[in-house]
């Protein structure tokens, strides 16, 4: 067995659940009988963490997929990468993810998309494969992959979860009295209350500092009487 | 330039509200009732008369029970019942008694009374509870009405074995019996009733048959007198038993290998050995509403016969024969001054029309003939005979084609039609211009014809004239809330100056289609298909397209894919039809009566769907996954096979185990397009548990406007602009979750997957999908804490936002990558959730022909409502503070939680819009202006300006702006 690259993903678990789960895959033409699926490796998931370990004739096993394909027919040819259906052995009920065929020639990494439930159980896949072109078009020159390629990809674990929308934000209500009763405010105080001591501070201010009665005044009053 | 964003703000929110003035100018609204449904007696149409109004009370297949006003055809009410609250049927003590009672619900769960005069619900009581409720195939076996003739109370049998007397004045029960055996052995359908006695009759089960089965009740204490099996075999109840419910000689009858058999009822059963009606044979027998006075009718291939029951109530005897039979006959009753009269419709061959026949139970009287169009209309499928004390006869009809029509005499006063109820699939279809009158202009012409053609030309002078002295005094030119509707002197069928005015095809399930006119709800032309004149055929519209337009340079087409179902075999036809005028397009010479359909293939069609490539043409798959084009012409095989690899459709399936969703590729074959199939290239199984509810194929892509959205800091989110983006609805009853899926149908990924909690193991989630913008609604059962605010149940909207990258100035161009490349799944999500007010029956955004103004979002609320809202309001990016500068720039402001039933967005004025079922929008020749139209029971269109009518002069100025503000006013006294 050979442990291809291992890519992580999303935060951590509420409980680290671990499983093993085998991934299949074959290749198919437009124009072909249903052709069986050949086992492609095993797919180990711990938690958050997946990992996919190849079985050791993959190369082995894509030259045989691949035997009886004429190189005319790869640009249609499909290569078809399925998760097990624990209950199921005949294929119907397998989650199937599909790219063309030639597009593994020119390759350097793969992706697979991992969709799982509640509880953490992996339901469907998708697979990609990269760099493809913009149009995904083949290119020009179509021919089968070499064998040797597809383990020498670099693999990416995905793990996808569903979401809920967010809860609508509700403002904060109000606190409540033992009674029930709203909490009323305390009444904001008014202008006077909240700065009379400035205000009087202010006025001792002046008094304290307004001048003295002038000298020559007080004399002439003094004259007067 | 920083108060802008406030000022359009202020525009979009603030100011939009229908005027009163543009009321039944911009919209139209269509009351509808459904078809009458005929099948049982007490569902069927039937005369009354109240304080001297005569009305026709019908039940129909839309769940309504309404009242029509004899005289016009006008609705005078209709009570309209709950999806879950099916009407089983309306009684009425007396032809003339002010009140009708119905019994509704799973096992005949509800009672009410209803006023004859007003509709209003006079009591209602609750027998069981709707989960109690048996549910029994057909669902009127097990449930009856009866009546108390001195007191009025009410009699019921619910379930098959209860029976309740409930007072006439309280609703409330005054005794209630149930038999002992309440198991499905022993079903009691039918009441009699006579001042002592009440009389359950029903079936019960036996080694070879149904055996009759009567158990007799004190009226007064509801006291089992006598229980009594009567030696019989009834093979359909519902068919072959009848009751005489004439209180001086109830009696049973049944239809019992051919032979009737009679029973006359006494309280203690004695009499266990019924009559035997002697000399003829019988292959069904039928009630023409005259049971209480002892008459029912028998067929056979002979012909039909009355059967009327002795003076002293003691045998049956057959009276006076009908006439031949035939599949179109028709026969009802009415009792003329306490005198049994009986109706037989049918198709005189001689005539050429419809004749009614009208005579007692002993002789005919008079013949009279209907002119009914059977072109147009169909054939009598069931009739109401009503004779005034002056011998007038006044004729009731439902059609085959669902229209019903009211004759006195043999004259038509007023048609309905109300298979418009039953519509399914629409298609808003642009008109050709106003042929200009130069078109006639030949080169070659003649003098003598140009003096003749200018002539004819000149009689429209005075008008224009008119109103070219109109337009150079007053400034009045055509207006977006002027009205689109055709003047009497237009000519042909052509469009206004905004393209308001428009063809809406409806098809529907009673086998008919309209075209039908969009500025005034006026049915232009209708054709049958061909099920109604076939007996045992159904036509089931699947999918229905414009295939071609006025942009075409011809006609507009449409085709109509449907299932065709007969009792051996099943196929899907095509109807090719010009939208026009309705005319067969299907044939060279098609024939001028019903629409003849192109027979695709044998059995079901598993998908279809419309092809636009340099030309339009359906793709239709067989169940063998086996492709077929229509149109099947060398054109579109030769596209189709330069397409062939690029397609791809999704299809929900389900195994032993769980559900899934399969996509399909296209495989081509060197014997040519014909030979092409469908095959397998993903599988998307769901969780375990999880069901699919529904598939919403993708939107129709209508023109994009922007690929992004450039923020107030200058950066740019580009739209996720996947074009094979379909939705999937899923429920998870187990887990009590709904699921909503947005996947890519080439390659199954999943690009956005939410879930909702279901409510009690039940989803009613309404969700769009248009451009990048997903808006979801559904019904929040659980209670979900956010930090310190305990949150509510209650309706949720969610809209959501799909963004390229993660995060501004990311590009990928998803409009036209290809689903192989791994970006495709390299988007982000911006969504918010609102509490919502109301509980929805639709919801659609609003189309505009190039995508330029802003999208509403038009929902359809479950109390008859239409209603818009701005997309800015269901912005997902609204910040939950303040707005910054930036941000205010860009039109954003605070989030609130809650969408606020703002009555200024009403769009349906005051109208009662009842049970919506689907919002259809239209884009008008002005980019400013959608068009909505909401159907299901009612019909509703009018028009919605997003952005306000930027494109012409706007309302601020034609209408004075004291008179607007003093209008915003009284909305907040």
């Amino acid at each position: 067995m050979m442990l291809s690259l291992l890519t992580v993903v999303v935060g951590a678990a509420a409980h680290v659940y671990a499983a093993q789960f085998n991934i299949y895959h074959r290749v198919v033409q437009s124009t072909s009988s249903s052709v069986p699926f050949v086992q492609r490796g095993t797919l180990n998931l711990v938690g958050s963490n997946a990992n996919l370990e190849s079985v050791s004739t993959l190369s082995e096993d894509l030259a045989q997929l691949t035997q009886n394909l004429k190189s005319e027919d790869v640009g249609g040819a499909l290569y078809q990468v399925a998760l097990q259906h624990p209950q199921d052995f005949s294929g119907t009920e397998w989650a199937v993810s599909s790219v063309k065929l030639c597009h593994l020639s020119s390759s350097t990494a793969q992706t697979l998309h991992l969709y799982l439930s509640e509880e953490e159980k992996p339901y469907a896949i998708n697979y990609f494969l990269s760099p493809v072109d913009h149009s995904g078009s083949c290119p020009r020159q179509v021919s089968k992959p070499e064998a040797d390629r597809i383990s020498q990809l670099n693999t990416t674990i995905l793990l996808r979860r569903p979401s809920s929308p967010p809860s609508p934000e509700l403002r904060t209500p109000p606190p409540l009295t033992p009674e029930g009763q709203v909490v009323q405010p305390v009444p904001e105080k008014s202008f006077f209350q909240k700065y009379w001591y400035y205000i009087a501070i202010f006025f001792v201010a002046i008094m304290l500092t307004s001048p003295p009665p002038e000298e020559g005044q007080q004399g002439g009053d003094r004259k007067q009487a | 330039m920083r108060l802008l964003p406030f000022l359009l703000l202020f525009y979009t929110l603030g100011c939009w509200a229908l005027h009163e003035s543009d009321v039944g100018v911009v919209d139209w609204h269509k009351e509808l009732i459904g078809v009458p449904s005929f099948a049982s007696q007490s569902t069927a149409p039937r005369f009354t008369s109240v304080d001297g109004r005569n009305l026709i009370l019908t039940a129909t297949g839309n769940n309504v029970l309404a009242a029509i006003e004899e005289k016009d055809g006008s609705i005078a009410w209709r009570y309209i019942f709950d999806a879950e609250d099916r009407i089983i049927g309306f009684y009425q003590n007396g032809d003339e008694n002010a009140v009708v009672v119905t019994l509704s619900g799973p096992g005949g769960a509800t009672v009410r009374s209803i006023d004859v005069k007003t509709g209003e619900v006079v009591l209602e009581h609750h027998l069981h509870s709707n989960s109690e409720g048996l549910l029994v195939e057909p669902h009127q076996l097990g449930k009856d009405v009866a009546f108390d003739k001195s007191a009025q109370d009410i009699y019921s049998i619910s379930n098959g074995h209860t029976v309740t007397r409930l007072s006439a004045t309280t609703g409330e029960p005054v005794w209630s019996w149930a038999s002992q055996d309440q198991t499905s052995l022993t079903v009691f359908d039918r009441l009699v009733s006579t001042p002592e006695t009440v009389y359950a009759i029903g079936v019960s089960t036996s080694f070879a048959s149904l055996t009759l089965h009567v158990a007799s009740l004190s009226a007064s204490t509801g006291q089992l007198i006598q229980s009594s099996e009567i030696h019989s075999s009834i093979h359909d109840p519902s068919t072959d038993l009848f009751t005489f419910t004439s209180a001086a000689s109830p009696a049973v009858v049944w239809l019992e290998q051919g032979l009737v058999k009679y029973l006359p009822l006494t309280p203690d059963l004695k009499k266990k050995k019924p009559n035997t009606l002697s000399g003829e044979q019988f292959t069904s027998i039928i009630d023409v509403g005259l049971s209480s006075h002892g008459v029912l009718v028998g067929l056979n291939k002979l012909g039909s016969t009355v059967l009327k029951v002795d003076d002293d109530g003691s045998n049956l005897k057959a009276a006076r024969a009908l006439g031949g039979q035939d599949a179109t006959d028709s026969f009802a009753g009415h009792a003329v001054n306490g005198s049994p009269h009986l109706a037989r419709t049918y198709w005189s061959t001689k005539l050429e029309q419809i004749t009614l026949e009208l005579g007692g139970t002993d002789s005919l009287e008079t013949t009279t003939q209907l002119p009914l169009s059977t072109e147009k209309h169909g054939k009598i499928a069931h009739f109401t005979v009503g004779v005034s004390p002056s011998g007038e006869t006044t004729v009731f009809t439902t059609t085959t084609t669902g229209s019903i029509q009211l004759y006195k005499g043999s004259e038509l006063q007023w048609v309905r039609e109300e298979a418009l109820a039953t519509t399914t699939h629409v298609e808003f279809i642009e008109l050709p211009e106003r042929v200009a009158t130069e078109g006639d202009l030949q080169r070659d012409e003649s003098f003598a014809h140009r003096i003749g053609r200018q002539i004819v030309q000149a009689q429209d002078f005075p008008r224009y004239l008119v109103n070219f002295g109109k337009r150079f005094v007053t400034g009045s030119y055509a207006s977006a809330t002027s009205s689109a509707a055709a003047s009497s002197t237009d000519g042909p069928l052509s469009r206004d100056t905004f393209g308001f005015r428009q063809i809406i095809v409806s098809a529907t399930t009673s086998g008919v289609v309209f075209g039908i006119d969009s500025s005034n709800g006026n049915v232009i032309w209708k054709r049958s298909l061909e099920a109604v004149e076939s007996a045992g055929v159904a036509i089931t519209p699947i999918k229905m397209w414009t295939l071609k337009t006025v942009s075409d340079g011809v006609e507009p087409e449409i085709v109509i894919v449907a299932q065709r179902r007969t009792e051996n075999d099943d196929s899907t036809v095509v109807y090719h039809i010009n939208a026009l005028n309705g005319d067969d397009l299907s044939r060279e010479a098609p024939s001028p009566g019903v629409l003849e359909s192109v027979s695709v293939f044998q059995g079901l069609a598993l998908e279809a769907f419309l092809l636009d490539h340099h030309g339009k043409f359906v793709v239709l798959l067989d169940e063998a996954m086996k492709v077929h084009l229509y149109p099947n012409n060398q054109a579109s095989r030769t596209i189709f096979s330069t397409i062939l690899d690029k397609l791809s459709f999704p299809l929900r399936s389900r195994f032993s185990r769980q559900q899934n969703i399969k996509g399909y590729q296209i495989s081509s074959s060197s014997d040519g397009p014909a030979q092409a199939t469908a095959y397998p290239t993903w599988t998307l199984p769901l969780p375990q548990g999880e069901e699919i509810q529904t598939v919403l194929p993708p939107a129709s892509r209508g023109p994009i406007a922007s690929l992004g959205k450039v923020l107030g800091n200058r950066t740019t989110l580009y739209k996720y602009l996947n074009p094979r983006l379909f939705t999937a609805l899923t429920v998870n009853p187990h887990r009590n979750l709904c699921g909503v899926y947005l996947v890519d149908s080439a390659k199954g990924t999943v690009v956005y997957h939410a879930e909702i909690p279901a409510n009690h193991g039940t989803c009613d989630v309404k969700a769009a999908l248009v451009e990048n913008w997903l808006v979801y609604h559904y019904y929040e059962s659980e209670f979900v804490e956010t930090g310190n605010v305990k949150g509510t149940k209650g309706y949720r909207l969610v809209t959501v936002e799909l963004f390229e990258g993660n995060g501004v100035d990311e590009k990928i161009q998803s409009s036209d990558m290809s689903a192989f490349v791994n970006a495709t799944a390299d988007l982000s999500a911006y969504e918010e959730s609102f509490v919502f007010p109301h509980a929805l029956s639709a919801l659609a955004p609003t189309t505009t022909k190039f995508g330029i103004t802003a999208k509403d979002l038009i929902v359809a609320t479950k109390n008859g409502k239409i209603q818009s809202f701005p997309r800015r309001l269901l912005n997902p990016r609204r910040p939950h503070r303040k707005p910054t500068s930036e941000e205010a720039e860009e039109g954003l402001f605070q989030y609130d939680p809650v969408v606020y039933d703002d009555p200024k967005r009403v769009i349906s004025h005051n109208y009662q819009v009842s049970n919506v079922q689907k919002i259809v929008t239209a884009p008008a020749l002005l980019e400013s202006t959608s068009l909505v139209f909401a159907f299901g029971l009612d019909m509703f269109l009018t028009r919605v300006a997003p952005s306000n009518t930027f494109d012409v002069l706007t309302i601020l100025i034609t209408r004075p702006m004291v008179q607007s503000k003093r209008l915003r006013e009284r909305w907040y006294l």
